[in-house]
């Protein structure tokens, strides 16, 4: 392989490949960056198994050819190349870096060992405009568990329903459900996405991509730009979500959305520096305010905001993470709640916006 | 064909009942030991031979069995200590069941010689395998003497699953250790054919018997245990924190005179050691309880060493707390002894026994004094140098040997003893050294803060309620019959700690909300582990118990840490709020906060 390229595509290559290299593995080839040549395109292929990303940069190919070589030291090197025109060339699997008149050598691995991305030979294909996707994977990553004990509540569920695509996701404390529309779409597809491929891809998508979403039973391909991301689904039966969501509600309130987080911050910078760190908030909804009194062994907070009211008084406590995890996605200018009791789980909807709701369950004291 | 029924005979019954009762050598000593003691002996001699198979002999100076009563004494449940079932209500003696003697005399060739004290001759009985071979008038001092030949010479699986004759000496030296500490009042000698193992004085001090069966060390540092309250009292010794062990070896229960073992009453000493010892050691203790005979059950099990107490919470209650007290009481503090000897408090220890300075009389001392010193370590002296030299001086160990040098005190003296401390400055960083002008105290400054963390977000959990997030999603939970039981008899434990459980199905539960705590983890595991908390524990633990696995890690990340540079008026908030903690001597992992070095120790370092 012999390329001339530029150093930012390079830099741009590796940066986003990068994250789909495994930190960690038993199988060293898989802590490296594969390269290849295609029609006057560099192909930078990086996995960890669980996730792939691909994406390509216009290069200057004097030599076809393909290389494997180890991510860490090679992005390290990238980033300090001086902002000239660098020629790279294989000599079996060492890996010669030029600049200027100086060069720096690579031990890489056989290209043949590393492992295929393949890709899915499926017609179904979906089309959904990158904003919008962004928005769905940021309003439903929140509620995404952490620990890995139950695997199918690490991911996000997709589910294409005729001209639905639904993303949910939940940690059994909370729940998170964005929709939105693909006109015309016919197909139907249902799977547990892992949130690290979901972070991936909200961090590669362009505002201005489109993104073309093909999937098979057990992988999913998404292509936006330069960039495709393979990834794996996880296995295991995602619960019912259209169940636990209730359909009525005993009180309404709309909030001012600003108001409200700025109000539960502060409340939650006295439950959360206490000695148990439970980080707790409780409100007194009443007489169309919400109140806020919490006291810990550093302090205590008063607060209160005015809010429309449509329904019974209600006192319910939450973990407070979670309803700033809420507030902080939903950009409306007021938040709708529903509350059904102290006890039952508890609606937060953007005003006049029926493609998303979060779903919090409360504390029971 | 089905095999036909029919009704054993007495000498096949005899035989496996002895199964029960004569498990192994060690069976044959304690029962034959009990009855020396029923029979109000103060000398028991014990010799035993090889693993004690072929020779087993103890003989008292007790009352002696009447010549007529001697025939009988042999054949099963035939005994003088009770008469009718309600007697063992009021009983006052070890045994009851008369069938010891039977059991042995089924398995071994028996010999009894026996007078009591207005006989003029002892009367002898050889029986072989049960069957009596004869009688005869012998000469004998008033009391029994016991001779048990080829044990298990008819029962030959017996004798093939016994373990090596070290494995069963030990086991025999270790249950007469015992049962000598059970009775300080009572002379104890153990002897092999050439050589006496040990013996006691029988002087009734507990104290001394500690020291001849554990050791003048253990006896020396042993904290004396006292509660007195209805018609229960606990008496005893039990170690220091840093004085501990890794099995529960060093552990005896007596139960009015009776050694016993009790997972309930280990647990309980263990708990009152609660953050005091690191989870897998544990404390030396000789413990005394009396109570009524009718408070519990002996009859559990033949060799009577299990017993059932009425009010097994009570009691643990009561041992756990007034082990706490005195350990807390005693300030427990680590000594880092500079000078292997210094310590000693037994009076005939002098300075010419320092290293250097032993005048070598004898052979012994010289090679003692060899030995010892392959294992001197300048730094932390831990070698057996002290209990060695005053082996030496056995013959001169006083009657009233010093007990602990730290006398337990009450809760005042521990704040005045940190009150009187003063920060002298930090070393490495890590450690606070200290000063009362008494001694340099040496405080590891996380393990301190440690402590005042824990028992601050202690306090706080229990004055707040703990909240339980629900779940949208409930977690199914199977459980199996005994952990059912378990967990609707601690259901309320649960439900404050936050667990919110609804039945469902046979043995399964819905899990419907889990405790809001940080760092916690999934629920169906978190709830897994307090199961097996609940089932590990005999003794009911209480919520904080539970979750304090998570306080300790809330306490440690919050601490300061080692390599934290500290201000003098930091160190001196650290030291006071130490003082006001319960236990300032150990962080909750149960790891020593302060090491103390005696101005006495560094004088004579400095040969001053």
């Amino acid at each position: 392989m012999k390329i001339i390229c530029k150093k930012e595509d390079l830099l741009l290559g590796v940066n986003t490949v990068q994250r789909a290299v495994s930190s960690k593995s038993t199988l060293p080839i898989l802590q490296s960056i594969k390269m290849r040549t295609e029609n006057n395109y560099l192909w930078f292929e990086a996995t960890d198994l669980e996730i792939g990303i691909r994406c390509q940069i216009p290069v200057n190919v004097m030599e076809e050819g393909q290389v494997v070589i180890p991510a860490k030291l090679f992005s390290e090197i990238v980033r300090k190349l001086p902002d000239t025109e660098i020629k790279i060339e294989s000599q079996d699997s060492n890996i010669n870096i030029y600049y200027y008149s100086s060069d720096f050598v690579i031990n890489g691995y056989d290209p043949e060992e590393y492992p295929e991305i393949s890709d899915i030979s499926s017609s179904e294909n979906i089309e959904i405009p990158a904003t919008i996707f962004k928005s769905m994977i940021k309003q439903t990553i929140i509620a995404c568990a952490v620990e890995e004990t139950r695997p199918v509540f690490t991911g996000i569920l997709l589910q294409i329903e005729g001209e639905n695509i639904n993303l949910v996701s939940t940690d059994t404390h909370r729940l998170a459900h964005s929709q939105s529309v693909i006109p015309g779409n016919q197909k139907e597809f249902k799977g547990i996405i892992p949130s690290k491929t979901m972070q991936e891809i909200y961090r590669l998508l362009q505002d201005d991509d489109i993104l073309y979403i093909s999937y098979n039973n057990n992988r999913v391909i998404l292509k936006f730009g330069s960039v495709q991301i393979i990834t794996r689904l996880i296995e295991g039966q995602f619960p019912n979500y259209k169940q636990v969501i209730p359909q009525t509600c005993g009180t309404k309130l709309l909030i001012n959305t600003k108001k409200f987080l700025d109000t539960v911050e502060r409340a939650s910078l006295l439950s959360r520096d206490n000695y148990l760190k439970t980080n707790t908030v409780r409100f007194n909804i009443e007489n169309s305010a919400i109140n806020i009194n919490q006291f810990s062994e550093t302090g205590k907070i008063n607060e209160k905001i005015d809010i429309d009211q449509d329904g019974e008084d209600v006192t319910i406590a939450f973990n407070a993470k979670y309803i700033i995890d809420v507030l902080k996605v939903v950009e409306t200018e007021n938040i709708l709640m529903e509350s059904s009791g102290s006890f039952s789980p508890c609606i937060f909807r953007p005003e006049d916006d029926d493609n998303y709701l979060c779903l919090v369950l409360p504390l029971r004291s | 064909m089905n095999p036909k029924i029919r009704i054993l005979d007495q000498h096949c019954v005899n035989q496996i009942a002895a199964g029960e009762v004569i498990e192994r050598p060690l069976s044959v000593i304690k029962e034959l030991v009990e009855n020396s003691l029923d029979a109000l002996a103060n000398k028991v001699e014990i010799t035993v031979e090889g693993r004690g198979t072929s020779l087993i002999r103890i003989k008292d100076n007790g009352i002696g069995i009447n010549p007529e009563d001697l025939c009988l004494a042999v054949k099963p449940h035939a005994t003088s200590k009770i008469g009718k079932i309600e007697d063992l209500d009021s009983l006052n003696s070890l045994g009851f069941r008369g069938e010891a003697l039977a059991s042995i005399a089924s398995v071994s060739k028996l010999s009894i010689v026996s007078r009591t004290r207005d006989q003029i001759a002892a009367t002898e009985i050889r029986i072989e395998g049960g069957q009596v071979i004869s009688t005869s008038e012998v000469g004998s001092p008033a009391g029994t003497t016991v001779t048990v030949e080829d044990l298990f010479f008819n029962t030959p699986a017996r004798l093939k699953f016994l373990s090596s004759d070290s494995t069963e000496f030990g086991l025999i030296s270790d249950m007469v250790g015992r049962l000598a500490l059970a009775r300080p009042d009572v002379s104890f000698s153990l002897r092999r054919p050439n050589n006496l193992i040990f013996n006691t004085a029988g002087l009734g001090d507990l104290l001394d018997g500690i020291a001849s069966v554990l050791g003048n060390d253990t006896a020396r540092k042993l904290i004396p245990i006292e509660y007195n309250e209805g018609n229960l009292s606990i008496s005893g010794f039990i170690s220091p924190p840093d004085f501990s062990r890794s099995s529960r070896q060093g552990i005896t229960f007596i139960v009015n005179g009776r050694v016993i073992r009790s997972k309930l009453l280990n647990s309980a000493l263990k708990n009152g050691y609660h953050t005091l010892l690191p989870s897998n050691m544990y404390p030396t203790a000789v413990i005394n309880l009396s109570l009524p005979p009718a408070e519990y059950d002996v009859n559990v099990h033949p060799a009577k060493m299990e017993i059932k107490f009425k009010s097994e919470r009570n009691l643990s209650q009561v041992l756990t707390d007034t082990v706490r007290k005195t350990l807390l009481g005693s300030r427990p503090l680590t000594r880092l002894s500079l000078v292997s000897d210094e310590q000693k408090p037994y009076p005939q220890i002098k300075k010419s026994d320092l290293p250097g300075h032993v005048k070598s009389n004898s052979w012994e001392q010289i090679r003692m004094q060899y030995s010892s010193k392959t294992n001197y370590n300048p730094k932390i002296n831990y070698s057996s140098k002290t209990g060695i030299n005053s082996t030496i001086n056995d013959n001169l160990i006083p009657q009233q040997p010093e007990a602990n040098p730290v006398i337990p005190n009450e809760k005042d003296d521990k704040n005045s003893f940190f009150q009187d401390l003063r920060p002298i400055g930090q070393l490495f960083s890590t450690y606070i050294l200290t000063t009362d002008d008494k001694g340099l105290y040496i405080i590891d400054q996380h393990a301190a803060h440690e402590r005042i963390r824990y028992e601050n977000i202690l306090d706080v959990y229990r004055n707040t309620k703990t909240a339980s997030q629900t779940l949208l999603i409930p977690e199914i939970v199977e459980l199996t019959l005994q952990e059912e039981q378990l967990i609707l008899a601690h259901y309320e434990e649960l439900y404050n700690l936050g667990f919110i459980l609804e039945h469902f199905g046979e043995r399964t539960y819905f899990l419907r909300g889990v405790p809001i705590l940080n760092n916690l983890e999934a629920p169906q595991k978190m709830f897994k582990l307090f199961v097996d908390e609940i089932i590990n524990n005999p003794i009911p633990p209480s919520s904080e118990r539970l979750i304090e696995k998570w306080i300790f890690v809330l306490a440690c990340r919050s601490a300061i840490k080692a390599n934290d540079r500290l201000s003098l008026l930091e160190m001196e908030e650290l030291l006071m709020k130490l003082g006001k903690t319960n236990n300032p001597y150990s962080c909750p992992h149960g790891r020593p906060i302060i090491i103390e070095i005696s101005k006495k120790e560094l004088e004579n370092k400095f040969n001053r």
